[in-house]
């Protein structure tokens, strides 16, 4: 397992012309959302590639494993495909970690886009050293056809500019600064990982962690294990990013007081609410790159140089 | 009569007996008979006449639910039980804060009279106890602690100290008086008497047959998931592993599944008891979990029986975790599991 402080592998940034394949490594991909994302790849001067499976559909994935697998292996193997957007997430990746870690992914590295399940190929990626993008999919592309600020923040750091993202302050931050490495993403998806080849959830980072659909007692107890475990203590920062469609239980009125509540002994820079997650907000994070997290209380920031 | 004899001389065989044997439950569903046994001395001591058994609440709360049945029904077995000075406090969902929690059950394994400890109910919060546990020495944990669900959380911690538990039914789960205590209660009694519970239940399409003697473990899958990367990890290699659920779709179960597959320890199990995954949505991908995970476990060679009645239903048999149990998943004759062994 890669240490905290190894350097991870920076894919090449995008010329005129090249070639972007999309992929669909979970569930199922709504085409009219691919057309427009290709669309709005061709706009920037890049050649989308819609690999053979990613408009399948197999029960509720969009494809056989072995389907998903072919595609996304070719993708990551091809030295003319610089970068792989995942069309969206669902639930499946998983099924292609242990094949696709035995495959070489350092020689041509190139960006991975995508969040949600798509954590699970981060998750991946990490291991291997390399940097991905958790960042906006299709449908996020789509809105607005590319004229939003999520799409236009992507091309930014595809054509190798520095991430830059600033944020308003809130009321459960705690100040502070770190530069450490960026990790994290779904954070069911990545508690699914702990204690396999594939745990990115890594004392000594910089997490960022967003979740759907899952009521406060069980984040808790996600966030419980790494406290068990000894890395919710040991983060070198902490930003919490959007949890969707959860009520207030007995316990706890929002997410966010439940997680301030379990870090407060903590003395690492806490950032919370930060609009990335599911929703319509996707602004990209460059997972794997060694990142400043200055928190103040005029704001957040979040710079990878 | 005729099987009951089979099963019985079956049994025998792979026991120690010192002679009777009592039949709690003899349906073409499942037999459960209690086996007299000689004691095991690595395991908490059998209850004795007299004996007092503490009740209390590490998890979710318990206002309004009445726990005096599970009181009379082991009072009637010559034993004494108490309450936890805190069971009935209420902290949002939780029976009380983590110290009113930790109170109780510090007190119930610091207190050398009390000689097991019966959980009210699951819910949620046993987690938050495990840490500050840490800290008991071992002969003071070194009693039976009994309950499921998100008491796997304890089971984990006792097991972690090389201390065997009591996977079954809770104080909620009691009966009174004794005509209508359930089978899974009776073999609960039986267990903390020391006995060994010998199953036996019917043919699974989906069993895969084979024969394992190993340590029992596990429990919720959700709650001793959460565990893995911890010092409490319940899910080891070597081990026969029990699994049950309630409310988690296909999806999340097989997440939970393809963790432990990629973790390697799924390929070293050497025994599977599913038990039961009750209120699971119906799933477009699957006809059902158990076929899900037929599907992930197909590439190994262990006996994994299905639908064992273990878990969040009707029937929830007891089994010791933390100690040797048998598995025998036979085609043609059903599954046999002794429970605890040697």
């Amino acid at each position: 397992m890669l240490s905290h402080t190894t350097p991870f592998l920076r894919p090449e940034p995008l010329q005129p012309g090249s070639k972007i394949a999309i992929v669909s490594p979970a569930g199922i991909a709504r085409i009219p959302d691919v057309e427009v994302a290709a669309e709005c790849m061709r706009n920037q001067g890049w050649q989308p590639i819609i690999m053979p499976h990613a408009l399948g559909r197999t029960g509720s994935f969009s494809g056989s494993a072995a389907e998903r697998l072919c595609d996304l292996t070719e993708a990551l193997l091809n030295p003319e495909i610089k970068a792989i957007l995942c069309s969206r997430g669902g639930y499946g990746a998983v099924h292609l970690l242990d094949s696709l870690s035995k495959i070489d992914l350092r020689s041509a590295a190139k960006y991975l886009i995508g969040f949600s399940d798509i954590s699970a190929l981060h998750a991946l990626l990490s291991a291997a050293g390399i940097m991905s993008i958790h960042g906006p999919m299709a449908k996020h592309i789509a809105v607005n056809k590319g004229n939003n600020p999520e799409f236009k923040s992507l091309c930014s750091l595809l054509r190798g500019n520095p991430m830059h993202h600033s944020f308003d302050p809130h009321p459960l931050n705690r100040t502070g600064s770190a530069t450490a490495r960026l990790s994290g993403g779904n954070l069911a998806v990545l508690s699914g990982l702990v204690n396999t080849p594939f745990d990115a959830l890594r004392p000594g980072t910089i997490l960022f962690i967003e979740d759907i659909a899952e009521p406060i007692y069980k984040v808790e107890r996600m966030l419980w294990q790494l406290k068990l475990s000894g890395v919710l203590e040991n983060l070198a920062g902490l930003i919490t990013g959007t949890f969707t469609n959860y009520q207030p239980d007995a316990n706890y009125s929002s997410m966010e007081q439940m997680i301030a509540r379990l870090t407060d002994g903590y003395s690492y820079p806490r950032a919370m609410g930060i609009p990335i997650g599911h929703g319509s907000h996707a602004l990209p994070l460059l997972l794997g790159s060694q990142t400043t997290l200055s928190v103040t209380p005029q704001g957040v920031s979040l710079i990878n140089p | 009569m005729m099987l009951l004899s089979a099963l019985l001389s079956a049994a025998l065989l792979t026991s120690a007996p010192t002679g009777d044997a009592d039949t709690i439950h003899c349906t073409h569903d499942f037999t459960a008979i209690a086996l007299s046994a000689a004691p095991v001395p690595s395991l908490p001591a059998p209850l004795s006449d007299g004996d007092t058994l503490a009740i209390v609440a590490p998890a979710g709360e318990c206002r309004g639910r009445n726990l005096s049945h599970a009181a009379a029904a082991l009072n009637h077995q010559g034993w004494h039980a108490i309450e936890g000075p805190h069971i009935y406090e209420c902290q949002g969902s939780l029976a009380g804060s983590v110290s009113d929690r930790l109170y109780d059950l510090r007190n119930a394994f610091l207190n050398p009279s009390v000689k097991a400890i019966l959980c009210a109910r699951g819910g949620y919060g046993a987690i938050h106890l495990l840490e500050s546990l840490d800290s008991l020495p071992l002969s003071a944990t070194n009693k039976w602690l009994v309950g499921f669900s998100d008491i796997s959380a304890l089971h984990a911690f006792q097991n972690s100290r090389s201390t065997a538990s009591i996977h079954g039914p809770m104080a909620i789960n009691f009966h009174h008086p004794d005509s209508l205590l359930s089978p899974s209660c009776k073999a609960l009694i039986a267990l903390l008497k020391g006995k060994q519970m010998h199953y036996s239940l019917p043919v699974d399409p989906l069993n895969r047959r084979g024969y394992a003697v190993a340590p029992l473990r596990g429990g919720n899958l959700s709650v001793i998931s959460e565990l893995a990367s911890t010092p409490y990890d319940a899910m080891l290699p070597g081990s026969i592993l029990l699994i049950e659920d309630v409310g988690e779709p296909a999806y999340k179960i097989q997440r939970m599944l393809y963790r432990l597959k990629l973790s390697g320890v799924l390929s070293q199990l050497k025994g599977l008891i599913v038990g039961e995954f009750t209120d699971a949505p119906a799933d477009i991908d699957y006809p059902s979990i158990p076929d899900m995970i037929a599907d992930l476990v197909k590439d190994y060679s262990f006996p994994v029986a299905y639908n064992v009645p273990i878990g969040h239903a009707a029937v929830n048999l007891p089994v010791v975790l933390g100690a040797n149990a048998s598995l025998r998943v036979d085609p043609d004759t059903g599954v046999e599991i002794l429970t605890p062994l040697p």
